[in-house]
């Protein structure tokens, strides 16, 4: 059990949140307020804002249980390959279309690019992959208090979705962003605790060096030293499946940037906020691998117990009660992001643009907030169900997102960068390469080459299925006119439409940084160590 | 009126590490067998989250 300050800590926690979250509900007047935080927000704040929403708890836990059973190489989904190269090419390709549109949900850009059938398809798509996770979110929310207070997993569940879903529905995405920051430097603060109690208790760096193989230290791996998840080949080009998807045509992430107040705040935020993943993450993998020499036992049971146990016996009174909330903090951020992007697009595609339209803005203001409502409790009965089914709660949320996202991203880069291409050919190309993933996943890779099949292989599969048949299509059908397509696709922005940055919000200058990061981590996690 | 979300957010940071640092130091004057040299993390881990939370309170 924890000692009463620990609980008084994380008691203070859920109301400081709340307090900060519901203090920006008189700013919502609008949908504009509640969908996109009225358009203001600074990079920083969305820089911690998609940070944040990145580190869920099953990251948290997930990734220091997973670095503890197999090594550092799993940190590759967090570093340049899943991460930084994702996130650059968001900033420099994607991310000025989307702004020059002026959308509030990628489904509505969709829409602009294709036609109204493609939005419903993207929005109904969207929902379903966001329902898995957020069920996955929810429940993993649930496991800081239930593993390590010994609290109710019901009673942990019901105070930490009660609070997320209650300043969502206050505050909007302004609540979300704002709690996102406080949630994120708690973590960051935390995470610089555990590292440095874990490491004291393995002996230092040369300690913990000397105890486990040295292929537990490299984030490069031939096939024959990991396996078909973390071979180089999975791990560098496999997972670009995920975070391509993730981080140039996800929602979810990219509701931040629609909420920045300029094009280069959008674009700094996304390039800082990669930069600022390695750190967070690198001391994440420290701490499992510390975990996998204090409690190698406990590892092979069950390696995600491995951030609760280093939490409960080696820090103090009061920073455990801080690391608590730090856990918390991962999941509610990832959770209130959620249900904040799936309300818009539950709103703006669906129930403004299908069912109920040209009623008045505060009207699809509340609507918003009921989704928000709505989309809370049908989590919380779903997170019961989804995480039996997958086993390991970090792979479940990359496999559930893997059949779906990718094709969704490949549809969509096609209509930025090749003005020829056309709705009906894509709509197909979508629907047959999501399905052509999930086939290729459960019943054919698997059972063909068992020894190199990883899910993200099939997620590459349906992307290039959706690009055939989106290419191939559109060769037959009558293309748009141009004046449609302006603003949309590459090459139709004027140059003198472009913004010049500051020196400090140049998103090349901090591209540069985050490329020079990620190569030399991996270089030194490769070669040195 | 709108409200600045730095300040906001500075002193809820304040808010959350002055909890922190009190109940510690409550526990420690209240639990004999607990000494300073148990506790001192605690209170550094709070110190720094004051110190970030009164920086983004200033402006």
């Amino acid at each position: 059990m924890l000692a009463w300050p620990d609980i008084a800590i994380i008691v203070g926690y859920f109301v400081i949140v709340f307090g900060l979250g519901a203090i920006f509900t008189g700013n919502i007047k609008s949908q504009k307020d509640f969908f996109l935080a009225g358009r203001k927000m600074p990079w920083w704040i969305a820089a911690c804002s998609l940070q944040a929403t990145d580190i869920g708890t099953e990251t948290y836990i997930g990734v220091t249980g997973i670095v503890a059973a197999t090594g550092l190489a799993w940190l590759n989904y967090d570093w340049l390959p899943a991460c930084a190269i994702p996130c650059i090419i968001s900033a420099w390709f994607f991310i000025r279309h989307f702004l020059k549109s002026g959308v509030y949900t990628i489904p509505e850009f969709i829409e602009k690019r294709y036609n109204s059938s493609m939005r419903a398809l993207w929005g109904i798509l969207f929902i379903i992959a966001r329902t898995l996770t957020l069920g996955v979110v929810i429940y993993t929310m649930a496991l800081p208090l239930s593993l390590i207070v010994g609290w109710p997993s019901w009673l942990s569940l019901l105070i930490a979705a009660g609070v997320t879903g209650a300043y969502c529905f206050l505050g909007g995405l302004t609540s979300v962003m704002i709690t996102d920051v406080f949630q994120f430097i708690i973590m960051t603060v935390c995470a610089a605790g555990l590292i440095t109690f874990s490491l004291k208790a393995v002996g230092g760096w040369s300690g913990l060096h000397s105890a486990l193989p040295r292929q537990m230290f490299h984030v490069v791996l031939s096939r024959a030293e990991g396996t078909a998840d973390t071979w180089w080949g999975a791990m560098f080009i496999g997972t670009l499946s995920l975070g391509l998807p993730y981080w140039c045509t996800d929602q979810n992430t990219l509701q931040r940037a629609f909420a920045c107040k300029s094009d280069a705040d959008a674009r700094t935020a996304l390039v800082v906020g990669s930069i600022m993943k390695y750190p967070m993450t690198f001391i994440w993998g420290l701490v499992g691998l510390c975990a996998a020499v204090l409690f190698p036992q406990m590892i092979k049971e069950n390696s995600d117990n491995a951030m609760p146990k280093i939490i409960t016996t080696l820090l103090p009174v009061g920073t455990i009660g801080a690391a608590v909330t730090a856990l918390y903090a991962a999941g509610m951020s990832s959770c209130d992001s959620l249900l904040a992007s799936m309300s818009a697009v539950l709103t703006r595609d669906i129930y403004q643009r299908f069912l109920v339209k040209n009623k008045s803005d505060v009207h699809y203001l509340w609507a918003g907030r009921v989704f928000v409502l709505l989309l809370l409790i049908g989590g919380t009965l779903f997170a019961t169900k989804v995480y039996p089914l997958f086993g390991s709660a970090y792979k479940a949320w990359q496999s559930v997102l893997s059949y779906i996202q990718f094709p969704l991203f490949v549809s969509l880069a096609i209509g930025i960068f090749y003005k020829r291409a056309t709705a009906l050919p894509a709509f197909i190309g979508l629907l047959a390469g999501a399905v052509s993933a999930f086939v290729l996943d459960r019943f054919v890779g698997p059972v063909l080459t068992p020894y190199w099949w990883s899910f993200v292989w099939a997620s590459w599969a349906g992307g290039i299925i959706t690009a055939l048949i989106t290419v191939c299509g559109s060769q037959f059908t009558k293309p748009y006119p141009d004046e449609k397509l302006k603003g949309l696709c590459w090459g139709t922005i004027e140059k003198s439409e472009q913004e010049k940055p500051s020196l400090a919000m140049d998103w090349r200058l901090w591209s540069v940084v985050s490329l020079a990061v990620g190569i030399a981590l991996t270089l030194i996690f490769w070669l040195v160590l | 009126m709108e409200i600045n979300q730095r300040k906001a957010l500075g002193i809820s940071i304040e808010v959350f590490a002055a909890l922190m640092l009190i109940v510690c130091v409550i526990y420690e004057i209240i639990t004999p067998s607990v000494k300073f040299t148990d506790m001192w993390f605690s209170y550094l881990v709070g110190a720094i989250l004051y110190a970030i939370g009164f920086l983004m309170a200033l402006r």
